[in-house]
């Protein structure tokens, strides 16, 4: 089982101050992969205001997710456009888990207090985040496809990556596969809003791109951070990411305001 | 399957013909046909339909007839603009 990979200490280190941080806690399951056990030295365990501010960046970062969901469906439902269901559902997804994952962790972290509940949300939500990703990336090929003009490599590149199956059942190998599988899909996103914006030179397109960009990057970081068992490089990525929420929050306050023109 | 390039959906009509109208405050049909790039039976049609749904209303000044937005118009027109940001964020056409 996944909590046996976790040294015993750790589990009793848990008290009102500080907090096991087994966030994305696959880590220790994908030192298996490169058959370096973790140390105490790794730094699974976070101050207490850390995880509480770790913890509210997914929180707004959920929230932003869901409001940009919610717009897409509020607008699907005007103008009935496929891409946009697929927005809203990917959006709904990764923000449901964000919102899920960052629930459950704040629970466990003050009530209930066990491990297994951390590295079970977080398994959860990479499963989430993985189809939550696929799913934009789907409907921005979809679009892409419709659209034959903008970009059919966008949509054909998207196809050959739909085909490989990810490992995402395998447990040991979760954190690393979802986390390498949200970096490819992201990039797949990221091509096609530079292809958008590049050519409609549209400043909410900008928006968009500069969004998914840092999103993009904070999952790179973060998969560097799972892979070096970095806790510094992880939340690093964490907090890249959570700036391409806010950069797409910008954009919808923005876009909102162009009915008041 | 989408629309070919350099069509415009309903909506995207509906829209052009709205602007037209929110800039004249009072537009006169001639107007809206030249700015909305129309031809008179598509306009009598979509003209017709925004009428139908109380988005616009006729009129008369003197001899000629005018629309003008109704207040549901105003906010049709208003979730329209907004539709339109949001969608060109994400490259897809109102």
């Amino acid at each position: 089982m996944l909590d046996n990979s976790i040294p015993p200490e750790y589990l009793t280190s848990l008290n009102a101050s500080s907090v096991l941080w087994v966030h994305k806690a696959f880590k220790p399951a994908s030192t298996r992969l490169f058959g370096v056990p973790p140390t105490a030295a790794e730094g699974y365990i976070l101050s207490y205001h850390l995880f509480l501010v770790g913890t509210l960046l997914d929180f707004v970062s959920g929230f932003v997710g869901l409001l940009v969901s919610y717009y897409a469906y509020r607008y699907n439902r005007l103008l009935r456009s496929t891409p946009l269901l697929f927005l809203s559902f990917g959006f709904m997804l990764l923000g449901l888990g964000l919102l899920s994952e960052a629930s459950v962790h704040l629970f466990s972290a003050v009530y209930t207090r066990q491990v297994r509940i951390f590295v079970e949300a977080s398994a959860v939500y990479l499963v989430m985040q993985v189809a939550a990703y696929l799913v934009i990336a789907v409907g921005y090929a979809y679009e892409a496809y419709t659209k034959a003009a903008l970009s059919a490599p966008a949509a054909s590149l998207l196809l050959v990556g739909v085909r490989r199956p990810p490992v995402l059942l395998l447990p040991y190998r979760l954190s690393v596969s979802a986390e390498l599988f949200s970096v490819i899909i992201l990039a797949i996103v990221v091509y096609q809003a530079t292809l958008v914006y590049t050519t409609s030179k549209n400043r909410f397109a900008g928006m968009v791109l500069t969004g998914f960009l840092l999103i993009m990057l904070g999952q790179a970081i973060s998969f560097g951070g799972v892979l070096s068992l970095s806790t510094l490089g992880f939340e690093v990525g964490e907090l890249t990411r959570f700036l391409g929420f806010l950069v797409l929050l910008v954009f919808l306050l923005r876009s909102g305001r162009s009915g008041q023109a | 399957m989408g629309r070919p390039e350099g069509v415009r959906s309903k909506l995207r009509i509906y829209l052009d013909i709205l602007r037209v109208i929110e800039e004249e405050g009072e537009a006169i049909p001639t107007h809206i046909l030249y700015k909305a790039n129309l031809s008179h039976d598509r306009l009598t049609s979509y003209v017709g339909d925004l009428e139908q749904r109380c988005l616009i209303a006729q009129v008369t000044r003197g001899e000629s007839r005018v629309y003008t937005l109704t207040p549901e118009g105003r906010k049709f027109l208003k979730e329209l603009k907004r539709a339109e940001a949001f969608l060109s964020g994400f490259g897809i056409s109102l």
